[in-house]
């Protein structure tokens, strides 16, 4: 096992620690700050994988954009005081049950399946933005147009407020 | 470096140490420059007693706020309190691992440094960001609330006007874009972004007139109000190391980095990194500070817009030449 292998066993540890935080938390800081951890190990996974690109957008848009965005949510809620959600709940049961199932394909996947461990494929910027503009082009243009929606209908909805 | 000490894994920590070492120092050597110069401006003599000409205050600095007494509030947040003041010096640590200081000089040549550099930035917002939350009190949460709006709302001109840069130099990779500049600087004909970008970095570093998170007037320090002894050391160290990697940024960018008339290599970059520093100094203590409303209407509907136009114009020029 060289160095890039416990890399990426440590990381994706503190992935799945990341993500445990969010759920389990009870202080809703605490939880944005365990998405801050998950999304800067997938990060470096990507980066291990050789998408060096994915991993630098990853930090960019994910961590400094988005993340920032939760503990601004948090921060003006005023979710200081623990809020917990202990009591039984059919919420919990249907995720349980969610996650049983979605335990059980993976783990079936794995056996039956011949696996094979992932080839990393240097993706520079070029590569992708290459695809992005010929194969990929009708996803991509897809992709924006949604964005386009998504920005038209909250300005939509800011506008409906002030006019009140 | 192609010297025989920078062989292998040894000299690899070798010369990663001697970089980091002159840019930390140069960083606490930034906050001796500050005092000088602004005791210039408002023809007073600043620090002088220390050392030929005020040279060991640093070094005297250091040693007081080792020895002061850590106090950690009653309510604050142990763990973050803790955390924040590594954050904020941990990005322009990250940030200049890709910076070209001399044809050869440098600690990685990646090829896509310029995303990097902007990822970094990145991560310098948290530190704010969390040392406002961690202190547990009013002012510095209000510090924290301004930052975090104001950082999220100049990253986007920030990256998009260093993207022209990029589009003029076909690569992403910095000591790329340094190299397209060997006969013309970026400045020229993409003045427009580096207007754009030299203003973001005074919002990215919190500099007047974009101090708001700090704002000694309204919220007493702002952020790091509520850290004292060497937690408070690391957020001074880490804005003047932010300033640092800003001034080397924006000659690396715009600026054509080692390229220069008469004086060889890293030279011109230290004189244009130190033109930028103290034009940082000069603006501070210059200018007022903006309103917040002000500062949220002139990145989003002046930095940005131009920064796209600027993106077009970076695009055009390209295809035509």
């Amino acid at each position: 096992m060289n160095l890039l292998d416990i890399l990426t066993y440590v990381f994706a540890l503190t992935a799945i620690l990341g993500a445990f935080t969010v759920v389990m938390h009870p202080n809703p800081l605490y939880s944005a700050l365990g998405l801050l951890l998950n999304f800067f190990s997938l990060a470096v996974l990507y980066m291990l994988l050789k998408s060096p690109l994915l991993s630098l957008i990853q930090i960019i848009v994910y961590s400094g954009g988005i993340v920032v965005f939760f503990l601004f949510v948090v921060m003006l809620l005023n979710l200081r005081s623990p809020q917990s959600d202990r009591d039984f709940s059919f919420k919990g049961i249907f995720a349980l049950i969610f996650f049983l199932l979605l335990a059980i394909f993976s783990i079936f996947g794995i056996i039956t399946f011949n696996l094979q461990p992932l080839q990393p494929a240097y993706m520079s910027a070029k590569v992708i933005g290459k695809y992005m503009l010929t194969d990929g082009l009708f996803a991509f243009e897809l992709s924006s147009f949604v964005l386009l929606v998504a920005i038209i209908a909250a300005v939509a909805l800011v506008k409906k407020e002030e006019s009140k | 470096m192609d010297f025989i000490l920078f062989k292998g894994y040894i000299g690899w920590f070798l010369k990663v140490g001697i970089i980091l070492f002159i840019f930390l120092t140069a960083a606490a050597y930034m906050v001796w420059a500050e005092r000088r110069v602004s005791a210039w401006m408002q023809d007073r003599i600043g620090p002088n007693l220390v050392g030929p000409f005020g040279l060991l205050q640093p070094l005297a600095d250091v040693l007081k706020l080792i020895f002061k007494e850590d106090i950690v509030p009653y309510v604050a947040d142990r763990f973050l309190h803790f955390l924040a003041p590594g954050l904020i010096l941990a990005a322009p640590v990250l940030a200049i691992t890709v910076i070209p200081f001399a044809p050869g000089i440098w600690i990685s040549n990646p090829d896509f440094g310029l995303l990097w550099l902007l990822g970094s930035t990145s991560i310098a917002a948290y530190g704010v960001i969390l040392g406002g939350i961690a202190g547990g009190s009013k002012y510095p949460l209000l510090g924290s609330l301004r930052s975090m709006s104001q950082i999220v709302s100049y990253e986007l001109p920030m990256g998009i006007s260093a993207l022209g840069a990029a589009v003029m130099a076909g690569s992403l990779s910095l000591v790329d874009i340094v190299e397209a500049q060997r006969s013309l600087w970026f400045i020229v004909p993409q003045f427009l972004g580096f207007l754009v970008f030299l203003i973001t970095t005074y919002a990215e570093t919190n500099r007047l007139p974009f101090d708001l998170p700090e704002a000694e007037a309204e919220l007493t320090g702002g952020y790091h109000t509520e850290f004292s002894s060497l937690k408070f050391g690391w957020f001074f160290a880490g804005e003047y190391a932010n300033l640092i990697i800003a001034s080397l940024s924006v000659s690396v960018l715009f600026l054509g980095g080692w390229y220069g008339p008469f004086l060889p290599g890293i030279h011109w970059l230290i004189l244009k990194t130190l033109f930028f520093l103290f034009l940082f100094l000069w603006v501070r203590w210059t200018f007022p500070r903006f309103r917040f409303d002000q500062l949220m209407f002139f990145s989003w509907k002046v930095l940005l817009p131009l920064s796209l136009l600027n993106l077009m114009i970076a695009t055009l020029v390209k295809l035509l030449w």
